[in-house]
C-alpha cells in the first residue's frame, strides 16, 4: 500500500548506497488494489485491458471511390479515371493502386457505409472522433473538440500509464484537429511522441533520480489519508509512474527497430511506414492505443498533397492517389500482415479512416484538373482485428457512392467497437462542465464485433 | 438486508396492485401513464432513443418532457408501423421492448410485467392521444423525505403523484431515481434506499414527469446511542473554545447532529502558509514564518488576515479567480491591441478588488456595462460572452450559482427551470447591440455596447413571445428606453435575492475551506442541498448586512473555527468530507505553484510577451504560453464555471516535477537559490535547516534534520547535493498541497 509515513527509513548505516536504498524501498510498491482506486477516481469504470486499438488516422478526408468503394459501373462523372480490381475474396474489389491489399483482402475488413453531417475539417474531425461537431464559443469557433475525443476516452478509462508505459500514445503531432481531451482537461491529453519519447528522457543521471527519489520518501510526511479525494495518493503515484518511465528503457526500446528484420523494415518503408512498425512494437509492449497520422503524400514526394483534402483547388487528386497509393498500399498491407503473422490479430485492432469521405461527383473548379469535396454523407474506411470478422463487406453505399443503402452506420458506432474491443464499458455515463450526463461514446459497437 | 428488501419490495408489490387493476380497467392516459413507463425503462433517456438524433430512425422526447412528440414517435411515424391494434402484443413496440425482434438496448420489459400491461392495455384502447383535458400532473410527494440512517442499512421511499382532477396514486415503481452521493447511500431503480459503510448526508431525487422531490437522510459518524454520547460529550468540551459567531455555533450544530468531533486546531506555521497561499497565492517568507512563530499576541491570526488583504498579491490571486469566471479570454487574439482589451479588463478587477469594491456594485457594473470597451472596462465581459446561450449561463453560473443549460433544450431534468425560465433571462441580452470594433480575428475588440430598440425572444417550442423576467420570478416591468439588464442587476443585488449572496458566500467558503457549503458551487438545486443551510444562511445574511463588504466575508471566513483545523483526521471524523470538522487538503493551484517554485529558487519563469519577471498571478490572460500551467490545470477560459481549473494530478505533472527543463534550469542557474547555498560556508545542519524553512515554511523535525544532513555528509558534489535536497522538498505532497 501507499503509506509513506509508515516506511521507517533506518539511516544506521552510513554508507551512501544502503542510505538511498533504504529510502527507495519505500516507493513503487503500489497495489493492483490501489490502482484500481485511482482509476475509479476517474469516475470510470476501471478497467484492466489487454487488447489494443491502433488507428490510423489519414487527416483530410480520403476519397472512398478511389479507395475502397469502387464504382465501376457508375457515369464516368462519378467513377473517375480509376478501375477496381479484384481481391483474393470474392465480391472485394479496391482501387487498381492498391494490388498488395488485394493480395490481402482475406485479412481485412471494408466498412461503406459510415455517415454523418460534418463536412469541415476541424468539425468532421471532431465529429468523428468525439462525437461532436465544432462549437462556437463565445464567437470563436473552437480550434479544439470541447468534447473529449476518443484518446482521452481510453486515457481516462484504462490510466494514463502503466508499468512505465503509457496507456495511449500519439505518434506525431500529425493532424491538428485531432486528440483533445475537451473539457476533461490537459490531464487526458495524448502524449505525443512526433521524435521518439524525447520529453520522456531523463534531465539528470539515473543515480541522481533516485538520490532524489530516495530523500522524497523520507521528507515525503504528509498523510495520504488526509484527502479523500484520493488526490495526495495520486499524485504520489503519478511521481512514482513518471520515475518508473524515465528509468525504463521499456518506452524508449519500441521506438528502436533497428534489430527488426531490414526486409520487414523495407517492406513498411520510412516515415509514418516505419511509425507503423513502432506502433506494432509498441502494442506489443502493453500499449494499448496508437495513432498514427497517415499524411497526403509519399515519403521523399514533393507534390503540395500535404494530406487527403484532394479538391481541384488543391492539386489533382488522380496524381496525388498515385504518389500515395502505391506507398500507402504496401504499408498498410504490412501491418495487416505482420500482425497477422505475430498472432496479434485477435489483440489488436487495426482502423484505417479519415474524418469523412469525398463528393461523388468530380469537382470541376479547376480545369485540367480532377478533384472531389468534402463529403461526409458517405465513407470507406478499413477495419481488421478483434473479434470481428476478416475478408467481407460491412454496408453497401447506392451505386453512386452517395449516401448508405445498407447497414446505415454513424462513427459513433464506429468508435463504439474500438472501445468495446478494448473493454471500455462505453455507455456509462460522466457529467460535462455543465452538468449534463454524457456517455462515454454514443452509438452502438457492431454486432460482428460482439 | 436482502430480506429486508425483498419484503419491502414484497409489500410494494401487494399494494401497488390494487390501484393498478383499477387503472387498467380505465382509460389509459399517454401522458401520465404510458411516458413515464418509457422514461423508467430508459427509453427515452439521453443515451438512447432521447438524445436529439434519436437511435435507429427512433426518436422520443428526452425523459418525456414532450408527450406530444413522443406520441407521434410511437402512433405516426414511419407510417405507424410501430402499433399494431389488432394484434397490440405484435406491436412493434412491445417486440422491441421485450428483445422478441433483435433490439439494441437489449432487453428491457417482461411480458408478465404490470408495465407490459399498460402500454399492452393503451394500445388495445387505440392508442388515445393525449388531449388537453386529461388530468395533469400537479405535484409529487416522497415519503419519508428525511430521514435518519445507520451505515449499512435501507429505507424504501414511496411517492405518491398528484393530479390536476384531484386524484392521487402511488407511482413508486415508475418514478426515477439518484442519489448525490452514491458513496454514502445508492437508491435502487424501486425506490429503496441502501447506505454504504460511509458517514455523511446524502439527498436522494425522485422525478415522475415534470416533477421532482427529495430524500434527505443523514448517517452520523456516531453510529450507536453510546458513541453519540460520547462525541457530545467531546463536543461540550470543545464548545467554549468556539468562536461567539453564528457562523461558529451552526457548524457546532452540524458536528453536533452527525456525531462528529473535528479534528484539533492547527500549527502557527500550517496556518500561515495556508492563509498566504489562500488571500495571496503565495508561499511565506523565511522572515514571516520566523516573525510569526514568535509573536505571542492572543490576536495573531486576525492580524495575519488583516495585513494579507492589504497585499497587492490578495488583489492580484483573487484577479486571476474572477478573470477565470469572467472568462477574460485572450486565445484566438493576435495582436498587441487585443491583448490590450485582456489587460485592461484584468487592471479593472484588481483595482475593484485592491479598493474593496462592494461585490453588488462589481456585478452590476459588468453585467450593465454599455459603451466603449476601451473607455469603460467591464463591458469587455461582453467580449468573450457574446449570445443568448452565454449570457444566460454565464450570469446564473457565476452569480446566481445555478446551472440552467438543460433548460435550453428540454425541460430542467433536476430542478424546476423550464424553457421559459431560460428564455426569459436570454430575453434580458436581447437588445445588447455592438458595433464598432476592431476584427483582425474572429472576435472584434473595442467594441461599443449599446441598447438596442427590440430584440424578440420567442419560446422555442410554442413561438410565445418571452418578456425579460428573472429566473424564477416576474416579468419586469420596462418602459421602451429601460435596459432590461438594469433590472435584472436590481433584482440580482436587492437584499431579499435568493441567490446572489448566497453563491457568493458559498463561492468564498469553498475557495478557502476546499468545497462549497453547496457543491459543486455553481449548482444549488433544491435536489443538491447545502451541507449546513443554516450556515450558508447566515454567511449570507452577514455578507448582505455589511454592504456586500468582500474582505469582511474572507475576515469570517478564515476567522471560523473550521478554517483553522489541522487537515488529519482521527478516529471520530474519519471520512468526513461535507461538515469541515477538518481542513480539507488541496493541491496548490498552477500559478501559485509555479511562483512558490520560482520564489522559493529565486530564479523567476520567462513568460513570453510579457515584461520580465511578471509573476504566473500577474499573467493578463490564460494566452500566455506555460507548458507548466496548461499541465497542472490553467483553465481556458471557455465557460463560468471555476470546475474548468483542474486540481487533479496527472501523468504529465509528475513528468513536469521529476523531469522538466525548466525546474533543472532554476536549480542550476548560477544566481539561483541552490548555488548560493553551495557556495555559502553554512554548517550541513545550518543548511539544511533553512531548507526546510524555506520550501515548507516550517522548522525541520529532528529525523529529518538528521536524513538531510545524512545526505550532505555522503554526497561529496555540494551544489549537486543542495540541488537534490531543494528538488525533493519542491516534489514532496507537503510543498504541493495546501493543507
Amino acid at each position: 500500500m501507499l503509506e509513506l509515513e509508515t516506511v521507517s527509513p533506518g539511516f544506521g548505516n552510513k554508507t551512501r548506497r544502503a542510505f538511498l536504498q533504504a529510502g527507495f524501498l519505500g516507493i513503487g510498491s503500489l497495489t493492483l488494489a490501489d490502482l484500481l482506486t485511482l482509476q475509479a477516481k476517474a469516475a470510470v469504470k476501471p478497467v484492466q485491458s489487454d487488447t489494443a486499438v491502433i488507428l490510423l488516422w489519414c487527416g483530410g478526408g480520403p476519397s472512398q471511390l478511389e479507395t475502397y468503394d469502387m464504382k465501376p459501373d457508375a457515369p464516368s462523372e462519378i467513377r473517375g479515371p480509376m478501375n477496381a480490381i479484384k481481391s483474393n475474396v470474392l465480391g472485394i474489389n479496391v482501387c487498381e493502386l492498391l494490388p498488395h491489399h488485394a493480395q490481402v483482402a482475406e485479412k481485412f475488413t471494408i466498412i461503406r457505409s459510415v455517415s454523418h453531417g460534418h463536412a469541415g475539417h476541424p468539425d468532421g474531425t471532431f465529429r468523428f472522433t468525439s462525437g461532436f461537431g465544432q462549437d462556437k464559443v463565445g464567437g470563436l469557433l473552437s480550434s479544439e473538440s470541447k468534447h473529449p475525443c476518443i484518446t482521452a476516452v481510453v486515457n481516462r478509462a484504462l490510466g494514463i500509464t502503466r508499468n512505465g508505459m503509457p496507456v495511449s500514445l500519439d505518434l506525431s503531432s500529425g493532424y491538428r484537429w485531432y486528440g483533445s481531451p475537451g473539457y476533461w482537461g490537459e490531464m487526458y491529453r495524448v502524449p505525443v511522441a512526433s521524435r521518439g519519447l524525447e520529453n520522456w528522457r531523463l534531465q539528470v543521471k539515473p543515480g541522481q533520480l533516485e538520490d532524489r527519489r530516495s530523500l522524497l520518501t523520507q521528507f515525503d510526511r504528509l498523510r495520504s489519508d488526509l484527502d479523500h479525494s484520493g488526490n495526495l495518493k495520486a499524485m504520489g503515484y503519478f511521481q512514482q509512474q513518471a520515475t518508473e518511465i524515465l528509468l525504463s528503457n521499456k518506452a524508449h526500446e519500441a521506438f528502436d527497430v533497428s534489430k527488426e528484420d531490414p526486409k520487414l523494415r523495407e517492406r513498411y518503408g520510412v516515415e509514418w511506414g516505419e511509425q507503423c512498425l513502432v506502433a506494432r512494437r509498441l502494442v506489443e509492449r502493453g500499449v494499448n492505443m496508437v495513432t498514427v497520422h497517415v499524411p497526403g503524400r509519399a515519403p521523399g514526394s514533393m507534390g503540395k498533397n500535404y494530406d487527403w483534402d484532394d479538391h481541384a483547388v488543391n492539386w489533382d487528386l488522380i496524381e496525388a492517389m498515385r504518389d500515395r497509393l502505391p506507398f500507402y498500399d504496401r504499408t498498410v498491407a504490412t501491418l495487416i500482415e505482420d500482425l497477422h503473422q505475430r498472432g496479434l490479430n485477435k489483440k489488436v485492432l487495426l482502423l484505417v479512416t479519415g474524418e469523412f469521405g469525398r463528393t461523388p461527383r468530380v469537382d470541376n473548379n479547376s480545369p485540367g484538373r480532377f478533384g472531389r469535396d468534402h463529403y461526409p454523407a458517405a465513407m470507406s474506411m478499413l477495419i481488421s482485428g478483434g473479434k470481428g470478422p476478416l475478408g467481407t463487406v460491412i454496408g453497401a453505399t447506392n451505386s453512386k457512392a452517395e449516401y448508405p443503402v445498407d447497414r446505415p452506420l454513424d462513427p459513433d458506432d464506429i468508435r463504439a467497437t474500438l472501445l468495446h474491443h478494448l473493454g471500455i464499458d462505453y455507455t456509462q455515463e460522466l457529467p460535462d462542465n455543465a452538468g449534463r450526463p454524457l456517455p462515454l461514446c454514443y452509438g452502438r459497437h457492431l454486432s460482428e464485433w460482439a | 438486508m436482502t430480506n429486508l428488501k425483498d419484503i419491502a419490495c414484497f409489500l410494494l408489490l401487494l399494494v401497488s396492485a390494487i390501484p393498478l387493476n383499477q387503472t387498467l380497467a380505465a382509460e389509459v392516459h399517454f401522458g401520465t401513464d404510458v411516458v413515464p413507463i418509457l422514461t423508467k425503462l430508459g427509453c427515452d433517456s439521453g443515451g438512447c432513443h432521447g438524445k436529439a438524433t434519436g437511435q435507429n430512425g427512433f426518436k422520443l422526447s428526452l425523459f418525456g418532457f414532450e408527450p406530444e412528440v413522443d406520441y407521434d414517435a410511437l402512433v405516426t411515424d414511419s407510417k405507424g408501423r410501430r402499433l399494431n391494434y389488432a394484434a397490440p402484443d405484435h406491436s412493434l413496440l412491445l417486440l422491441k421492448a421485450t428483445s422478441r425482434v433483435p433490439h439494441g438496448g437489449g432487453r428491457r420489459l417482461d411480458e408478465s410485467s404490470d408495465d407490459y400491461q399498460i402500454l399492452r392495455e393503451w394500445i388495445a384502447q387505440g392508442a388515445t392521444a393525449p388531449r388537453a383535458n386529461d388530468p395533469r400532473l400537479i405535484r409529487i410527494e416522497l415519503s419519508p423525505n428525511q430521514q435518519v440512517l445507520k451505515p449499512n442499512a435501507t429505507q424504501q421511499l414511496r411517492v405518491t403523484a398528484f393530479f390536476s382532477d384531484g386524484k392521487s396514486r402511488e407511482v413508486t415503481r415508475q418514478a426515477v431515481y439518484q442519489s448525490n452521493e452514491p458513496n454514502i447511500a445508492n437508491v435502487e431503480a424501486d425506490g429503496l434506499v441502501t447506505t454504504t459503510s460511509q458517514h455523511g448526508l446524502v439527498s436522494v431525487m425522485a422525478r415522475f414527469g415534470e416533477q421532482i422531490a427529495t430524500f434527505h437522510a443523514a448517517v452520523p459518524f456516531a453510529s450507536d446511542p453510546t458513541k453519540m454520547a460520547a462525541a457530545q460529550k467531546q463536543l461540550d468540551q470543545l464548545e467554549p473554545k468556539l468562536g461567539a459567531s453564528s457562523f461558529d455555533r451552526h457548524l457546532l450544530a452540524q458536528w453536533r447532529r452527525m456525531g462528529v468531533v473535528p479534528s484539533s486546531p492547527a500549527d502557527d506555521a500550517t496556518f500561515l502558509r495556508r492563509a498566504t497561499i489562500d488571500i495571496c497565492g503565495t508561499l511565506p517568507t523565511n522572515e514571516e514564518v520566523t516573525e510569526f512563530l514568535a509573536d505571542t499576541r492572543s490576536d495573531k491570526r486576525a492580524r495575519l488576515i488583516d495585513r494579507l488583504l492589504e497585499r497587492p498579491e490578495y488583489a492580484s490571486y483573487f484577479t486571476l479567480k474572477w478573470a477565470d469566471i469572467l472568462q477574460n479570454r485572450g486565445a484566438g487574439y493576435s495582436t498587441s491591441k487585443q491583448r490590450a482589451g485582456t489587460t485592461l479588463f484584468a487592471a479593472w478587477i484588481r483595482d475593484s478588488l485592491a479598493a474593496n469594491k462592494p461585490y453588488d456594485r462589481f456585478v452590476s457594473e459588468i453585467i450593465t456595462a454599455s459603451g466603449s470597451q476601451n473607455e469603460n472596462p467591464p463591458a469587455i465581459w461582453y467580449r468573450a460572452v457574446r449570445k443568448s446561450p452565454e449570457y444566460v449561463e454565464s450570469v446564473s453560473q457565476a452569480f446566481l450559482g445555478v446551472r440552467v443549460q438543460c433548460a435550453q433544450c428540454h425541460h430542467h431534468p433536476t430542478e424546476r427551470w423550464s424553457q421559459s425560465d431560460y428564455f426569459g433571462l436570454a430575453a434580458v441580452f436581447s437588445r445588447v447591440g455592438r458595433k464598432g470594433g476592431f476584427a483582425d480575428a474572429e472576435v472584434p475588440t473595442d467594441e461599443i455596447i449599446f441598447l438596442k430598440d427590440r430584440g424578440d425572444v420567442l419560446h422555442p417550442r410554442t413561438g410565445e413571445l418571452l418578456k425579460p423576467r428573472p429566473l424564477g420570478g416576474t416579468e419586469f416591468s420596462l418602459g421602451l428606453h429601460d435596459d432590461p439588464r438594469n433590472s435584472l442587476a436590481r433584482w440580482m443585488t436587492s437584499a431579499d435575492n435568493p441567490f446572489f449572496a448566497r453563491t457568493m458566500a458559498n463561492r468564498m467558503w469553498a475557495h478557502f475551506l476546499g468545497r462549497g457549503i453547496v457543491h459543486p458551487i455553481d449548482d444549488a438545486r433544491s435536489t443538491n442541498p447545502p451541507s449546513n443551510p443554516e450556515l450558508l444562511d447566515a454567511l449570507a445574511q452577514d455578507f448582505i448586512a455589511s454592504g456586500f463588504d468582500v474582505k469582511h466575508l474572507i475576515r469570517v471566513i478564515t476567522s471560523s473555527y473550521a478554517y483553522g483545523l489541522e487537515s488529519a483526521p482521527h478516529p471520530g471524523n474519519s471520512g468526513d468530507t461535507q461538515t469541515f470538522a477538518r481542513f480539507y487538503p488541496r493541491r496548490v493551484t498552477a500559478e501559485v505553484l509555479l511562483d512558490g517554485i520560482s520564489q522559493v529558487l529565486e530564479v523567476p519563469t520567462n513568460f513570453p510577451g510579457v515584461a520580465a519577471g511578471t509573476r504566473a498571478i500577474d499573467l493578463p490572460d490564460e494566452n500566455v504560453a506555460a507548458h507548466f500551467l496548461d499541465v497542472f490545470g490553467r483553465p481556458a477560459r471557455m465557460s463560468a464555471c471555476e470546475c474548468e481549473r483542474v486540481d487533479s494530478p496527472a501523468l504529465t505533472q509528475a513528468l513536469e516535477l521529476v523531469n522538466s527543463a525548466e525546474i533543472q534550469r532554476k536549480l542550476t542557474e548560477k544566481t539561483g537559490y541552490a548555488q548560493q547555498l553551495a557556495a555559502s560556508d553554512k554548517s550541513h545542519t545550518e543548511l539544511a535547516n533553512a531548507l526546510f524553512l524555506r520550501v515548507l515554511a516550517r522548522q525541520a523535525r529532528p529525523e529529518e534534520l538528521k536524513a538531510a544532513v545524512d545526505f550532505l555528509t555522503s554526497e561529496p558534489d555540494r551544489p549537486e547535493a543542495c540541488r537534490s535536497l531543494l528538488w525533493s522538498l519542491l516534489a514532496t505532497n507537503e510543498f504541493l498541497f495546501n493543507h
